[in-house]
């Protein structure tokens, strides 16, 4: 299937070029070196994977997940194998530390009969870790052109720009001995016949001989073990080449080596890695999602921006009872979509999507990222998740939208809804958790340790009903450990930009469209309504009925329903149960905005429905025990 | 066995180093339960005893 079967493609091109590699080799960045223009970035068709596709001269530049080899053992290598096999060249990029690893990939692109240029990347690297490479001995040898890159320099990106038509595959290679073991009759390309020979299921489903077997299916056109057989002698192959073209010199380790063994040692990583979360807490949760936030909610647009607008608009339209309804629909105190709306995206979003990708950029460059996840892996196992899981769950006490989308890096399916069906239960946004913690304050401390308390518990067992529920299992986290360096500042600002504007692209339309929708049901009584039915249920948790105008805050915002019990007349016990609730109840709207973009329709409304469950149980519990 | 780096499944009575990724898995690395390498206990001690030294 062709992205233009599918209509997936923006870039309209006859030519495909593919840049193919392992994880963590720099293909975004070659990327970003060759593309003409940042044009598109989208889930591959029927999958949950992002591909992203530029122009390139006449040709469409196509940058793929990840991967070891084309197979298809998980999503990304299907999508990677789907993009190769359609492709009319692949510009395979190789780390120059880790050649061994990365010629397998090349040496199946090229059994494969691909034409193939090799970027071999990160070339700096490699010689200060004393590898030298023999690049001109490399190309005699695999029979392709192979060009040395620095691609966070520039560096060669140039040459392979000017190189990609030389792009070849050898007549032949090792890999037709297998071929004969194929059925006389299958009609195959020699890639289709590469994948077959190694076992690849989907490629043998689609190349079948047409037999069909008594279960309906397709008869296997190989033997099941053979697999190991091909990738064993491509192993070997590769040893041969990468051991005729490396040299290595033995140096004395570096400071990045040093660093990354006191990282990797749960005595030295652990209080590494929380100086480093509280850090990026203060940063994210504190510096931005607080006073940056602020300045821009109430200076910038509580007395700027959003008085202008509403005297704009009031003096534009006519006062007719038939532009009542536009005008609330574009100015309204609650979700207006010149003033509130913009105030939302600009005012708060913009500033922690900023800094969350700063963040982010600044881990992955300087290598920080993996390290971290590995050494929070096993706690989180408890939970259904893996390492990767910190990232989401520390961002979420700054604010929890951004976390959703961090949840993005967890891993598959079953783990993304599990980390963030407990952000949006369990974990407070600092928003929140500062009018949180002033009302706490007022109670003592012991009742501050109280809410952590049930908070932590309600994760923990959330978390393990979650593991225990939901199908499949846990994912182990399988990570290469990319060398530590410090972190290049153009590099992380590039990515920051790119990833800010990709998410702003696809976010402002959901969010225009929410507005919409919420002054429409404000307007027509909706929210009313909503809190006239809510009240009888506050009295389950001991509550007076005015709570319910807290929960309506709060299906808005989160720090407004906080907000709202400031100036409640409410006992210790009643304040705490009170506070316990809006923490654990439904996310605020820009999250459950994300969460629908994020996972789907159903798990959306699953998490909606569970937070009230949880919050009502929780609540009342606690109201039964104090 | 799968590979702790790459994910491949392999047979790990072949060897232990990934024929995909090349990776050398070190018997420090991954538990006897999560491996079937050796025939038997006498092996497993051998090979741990070897993967230290």
């Amino acid at each position: 299937m062709s992205c233009h079967e599918t209509g997936g493609c923006d870039v309209d091109a006859d030519e495909t070029v593919a840049l193919v590699g392992c994880p963590n080799v720099g293909k975004s960045v070659v990327f970003g070196g060759l593309a003409e223009q940042y044009v598109d970035v989208s889930n591959y068709p029927g999958t949950t994977v992002d591909t992203t596709e530029a122009a390139f001269g006449d040709a469409k530049l196509t940058d793929t997940p990840g991967v070891y080899g084309i197979s298809s053992f998980d999503e990304e290598e299907r999508v990677t194998r789907e993009i190769v096999l359609e492709a009319d060249v692949v510009v395979n990029v190789v780390d120059a530390t880790q050649l061994d690893r990365d010629l397998f990939l090349t040496l199946q692109l090229l059994d494969m009969g691909i034409p193939t240029v090799v970027a071999l990347n990160m070339m700096d690297e490699a010689e200060a870790d004393g590898v030298d490479i023999d690049a001109d001995a490399l190309e005699a040898e695999l029979g392709v052109p192979v060009v040395p890159t620095v691609a966070v320099d520039g560096e060669g990106i140039d040459e392979l720009r000017g190189r990609v038509d030389e792009a070849r595959a050898p007549e032949s290679t090792p890999i037709e001995r297998w071929f004969d073991e194929l059925p006389d009759d299958v009609e195959a390309t020699r890639a289709e016949k590469t994948l077959l020979v190694e076992g690849d299921e989907p490629t043998a489903e689609r190349v079948s001989t047409g037999k069909v077997v008594a279960d309906g299916g397709v008869p296997a056109l190989t033997d099941v073990g053979q697999r190991e057989d091909v990738y064993g002698h491509r192993r070997r192959r590769v040893e041969e080449v990468a051991g005729g073209v490396l040299s290595r010199e033995e140096r004395d380790s570096s400071w990045a080596e040093r660093f990354s063994d006191l990282m990797l040692n749960p005595l030295t990583g652990t209080p590494i890695a929380l100086a480093m979360l509280g850090a990026i807490f203060y940063f994210i949760g504190v510096v931005v999602a607080q006073k940056v936030v602020d300045f821009l909610e109430i200076t910038v647009f509580g007395e700027y921006y959003n008085p202008v607008v509403e005297g704009a608009i009031e003096s534009l339209l006519p006062a007719a009872s038939w532009a009542e309804p536009i005008e609330f629909l574009l100015i309204n105190g609650n979700l207006g979509l010149l003033t509130i709306t913009v105030q939302y995206i600009v005012g708060v979003l913009l500033p922690l999507v900023i800094a969350f990708y700063f963040v982010i950029g600044l881990l992955e460059d300087s290598g920080m990222l993996p390290r971290l996840a590995v050494l929070t892996d096993r706690g989180l196992n408890r939970i259904g998740l893996n390492g990767r899981a910190i990232v989401p769950m520390i961002v979420g006490v700054g604010c929890v939208t951004m976390a959703v989308i961090t949840t993005r890096m967890v891993g598959d399916r079953r783990e993304r809804l599990i980390s963030t069906a407990l952000l949006g239960l369990a974990v407070p946004c600092s928003a929140q958790l500062g009018v949180i913690m002033g009302l706490l304050a007022g109670l003592g401390l012991i009742w501050w340790f109280g809410y952590v308390g049930v908070l932590l518990v309600v994760l923990g067992v959330a978390g393990l009903f979650l593991d225990r529920t939901l199908p499949g299992d846990s994912t182990p986290l399988v990570t290469e450990l990319p060398r530590m360096r410090v972190p290049r500042p153009r590099n992380i600002l590039r990515k920051t930009y790119n990833r800010t504007k990709m998410f702003l692209r696809e976010a402002i339309p959901l969010f225009g469209a929410t507005a919409v929708a919420i002054s429409a049901l404000d307007y027509f009584g909706g929210f009313a309504v909503i809190q006239r039915a809510l009240a009888p249920i506050t009295s389950l948790i001991g509550l007076p009925q005015e709570f319910a105008r807290v929960l309506l805050l709060g299906l808005v915002r989160r720090d407004f329903a906080a907000a709202g019990m400031t100036d409640m007349a409410l006992g210790t016990a009643e304040m705490f149960v009170g506070l316990v609730v809006i923490t654990l109840f439904v996310p605020c709207i820009l999250s459950m905005v994300m969460i629908l973009k994020e996972r789907d329709a159903k798990s959306a409304l699953l998490m909606w429905v569970g937070s009230w469950i949880v919050a009502f149980g929780v609540g009342g519990l606690l109201a039964v025990i104090l | 066995m799968i590979c702790p780096s790459c994910s491949f499944e392999f047979d790990p009575s072949r060897g232990l180093q990934c024929p995909r990724c090349g990776e050398a898995i070190d018997c420090s690395e991954i538990g006897c339960a999560n491996c079937d390498a050796c025939n038997d206990v006498f092996q497993q001690v051998t090979r741990r005893i070897r993967s230290k030294s």
